[in-house]
């Protein structure tokens, strides 16, 4: 009898352990998911619905919000207009970081280490301090509302970033596999290019994914700097209020779109960043 | 056919530190030399002088009475083999050994040859495919050498190769590397801090100390005839022991050594030497094997003292032994019946003693 009710405790001290993670687990997952389920939720209403009644299931399901959307240049240029500028400054942090972090990372020269530190420190300033100089340079030298302004500017906040992160993962990269190949005969730039670059591939897919996430998100400088010809796809969404209120099937269907391309990336970079994390400076 | 010359060569760094100074060195044609210090004595940057990757500040360096101060290192026809082996982890063991090949643009035919003739050689033939992160340390060492082996280099150059190496692989490589120097006939310039490897592997051995070469020779002149006491406490385990004492030369020119209670008695030949050293503090050196167990006189003296402690090291014993009030310590032979405390009588051979001035750490007798 004391046997039985022994395991009987056990077991019911095991079922209330997995329960409890589980529930926990559960919990915290709903807690995550529930706006973004709500996003789609909504997207997928009519505008009456969403004002009229609570549903946790679209009655009336309809993909016209999409279709608005995808068919209206107002709306797809905005995710154009971001693409651009978000992949130009990614390039452009990464080809400029690149060198920096070998740099950084091979040599020692005068106030290199007060250098790399000052790098970081660009990243203290909140974007909206640059918005006003940006906005009067930008403007006078007639790049104003351009996808290259954009870019430029976002990439004050991400060259250091990325060179903080590559020379982490250059310093691992043993000194001797430089002097191989400089014996073996490669140039600087064909070593730089054919052998470096691969041994750091995590690394750079690492940066780049900061690059990429930083830009995308990014809405005060993009929104500041753009009106027509390069306004992203955030600066469009707050700006939806039209003369019958807003209207907010299409927004709901604007921000499920907007955080499609950032989940493929994480999708499709997450195990260079699992690497990364592990290896990198990050 | 490639002999090196170093005239005078001087290293300065660009934060003031002086790696190399005056450096005065003929490197022979298909000789093993051997760089041995420990670390920051400056060997390494002589062999990165050789190889190119480092400038030399001052003075020429000299590949066959041709200056390369300002040569880049792939026109100097060298190879180098690094401790950190340095393969590139992306590419096969095949492409890491026929890089070097690859880039100088070699048919390809010619470079499938010898890259398989390399493998052959150092048994990594059923390697070739797989990727340096899927090999063991000593894979690693034979690919990085296969690397160096099949651009056929008029100067092969080691930084340590042997140094990420378990004991008994490393034993096992050093006669491999020996074996390569006399297949492929070629100039060799091996660093290394460790004593037993230069001593095995080198024609000659080129001490340095500080950017300072202390002694060149030959392995058995530089371990019986150290210039000074940095050489000879440098090479031999257990190191050489040193007692402090006067040279003390007697009205009928005797020339004996004394430390307190201790006198010892310099043969002919060292007496000679020391003649005039009357009063002179000196440190006299003996090498842990010059001793011998007991007492059957000859040509040696015999130190009665305590025994202090038994190493067994398997082949030998190391004694820790103590003559009035030195700690000195022996190697002797295993059979030896003695215990910590026991009295023990040693028979020194008066013959293989250094005399060091104390103050210069000079040999006195060489």
């Amino acid at each position: 009898m004391a046997n039985v009710s022994m395991n009987k405790s056990a077991n019911s001290g095991m079922m209330s352990k997995i329960s409890g993670s589980a529930v926990v687990m559960t919990l915290y997952l709903l807690f995550l998911l529930l706006p973004i389920y709500w996003l789609l939720n909504m997207s997928l209403k009519t505008n009456t619905e969403i004002l009229n009644t609570f549903t946790l299931f679209p009655q009336d399901l309809t993909f016209a919000n999409y279709a608005t959307i995808l068919t209206d240049p107002a709306w797809y240029l905005g995710y154009v207009n971001s693409i651009i500028y978000v992949t130009m400054n990614t390039v452009i942090s990464l080809v400029v970081a690149l060198p920096a972090a070998y740099a950084f990372s091979r040599y020692s020269f005068l106030g290199d280490k007060h250098l790399f530190f000052w790098l970081l420190t660009n990243r203290m300033a909140p974007p909206a301090v640059f918005a006003l100089p940006f906005f009067q340079l930008y403007s006078s030298v007639g790049l104003f509302d351009t996808h290259i302004a954009v870019a430029l500017a976002h990439t004050l906040f991400n060259v250091p970033l990325a060179v903080w992160i590559l020379e982490g993962f250059m310093r691992g990269v043993p000194k001797e596999i430089d002097e191989t190949a400089y014996i073996d005969g490669y140039s600087f730039g064909r070593f730089f290019t054919r052998i470096f670059m691969p041994l750091i591939s995590s690394g750079i897919g690492v940066a780049a994914f900061f690059c990429f996430m930083f830009s995308w998100v990014e809405l005060l400088l993009s929104r500041t700097l753009t009106t027509v010809d390069a306004k992203p796809i955030a600066a469009i969404m707050t700006r939806t209020q039209g003369a019958a209120g807003i209207d907010w099937g299409v927004l709901a269907a604007a921000g499920v779109l907007t955080i499609v391309p950032g989940a493929l990336v994480i999708y499709f970079v997450r195990n260079y960043i699992a690497k990364g994390f592990a290896l990198g400076r990050v | 056919m490639a002999r090196i010359r170093f005239e005078n060569v001087e290293k300065k760094y660009a934060n003031g530190f002086h790696a190399v100074k005056d450096l005065n060195l003929e490197i022979r044609d298909k000789e093993f030399l051997v760089l041995l210090g420990p670390s920051g004595c400056g060997k390494s940057t002589t062999l990165n002088m050789i190889a190119g990757l480092e400038e030399v500040s001052d003075g020429s360096l000299l590949f066959d009475d041709e200056l390369v101060n300002y040569m880049p290192p792939h026109k100097r026809d060298v190879a180098m083999v690094f401790q950190s082996y340095a393969l590139y982890p992306h590419k096969s063991v095949y492409d890491n050994i026929a890089f070097g090949l690859q880039m100088r643009r070699a048919p390809r035919e010619e470079t499938d040859r010898r890259v398989r003739d390399a493998a052959r050689k150092l048994e990594i033939e059923h390697l070739l495919d797989r990727r340096p992160s899927q090999l063991s340390g000593g894979q690693r060492q034979r690919v990085a050498l296969g690397r160096a082996m099949v651009r056929e280099p008029a100067v092969f150059l080691m930084d340590e190769p042997l140094s990420n190496l378990d004991a008994a692989l490393r034993i096992s490589m050093r006669a491999e590397i020996k074996e390569l120097h006399q297949e492929m006939q070629t100039t060799f310039v091996y660093v290394t801090h460790d004593q037993a490897e230069a001593l095995t592997l080198a024609d000659r051995i080129v001490v340095m100390r500080d950017g300072v070469v202390q002694q060149i020779g030959s392995p058995g002149d530089i371990y019986e005839r150290p210039r000074n006491t940095f050489v000879a406490s440098f090479l031999g385990n257990p190191p050489i022991n040193y007692i402090e004492g006067q040279i003390k030369v007697t009205d009928d020119q005797m020339v004996r050594f004394v430390q307190g209670e201790l006198e010892l008695n310099f043969p002919a030949e060292t007496a000679a030497k020391l003649a005039d050293c009357d009063g002179l503090t000196v440190l006299l050196g003996i090498r842990a094997e010059d001793v011998e167990e007991g007492s059957h006189g000859g040509a040696g003296a015999v130190l009665t003292g305590k025994v202090n402690s038994v190493l067994p090291v398997g082949s030998d014993l190391f004694l820790g032994f103590e003559l009035f009030g030195n700690e000195l310590f022996f190697r002797v032979g295993k059979d030896i019946g003695h215990a910590s405390g026991d009295e023990v009588s040693l028979t020194v051979d008066l013959n293989r003693l250094h005399v060091f001035d104390k103050d210069s750490g000079a040999s006195l007798i060489w």
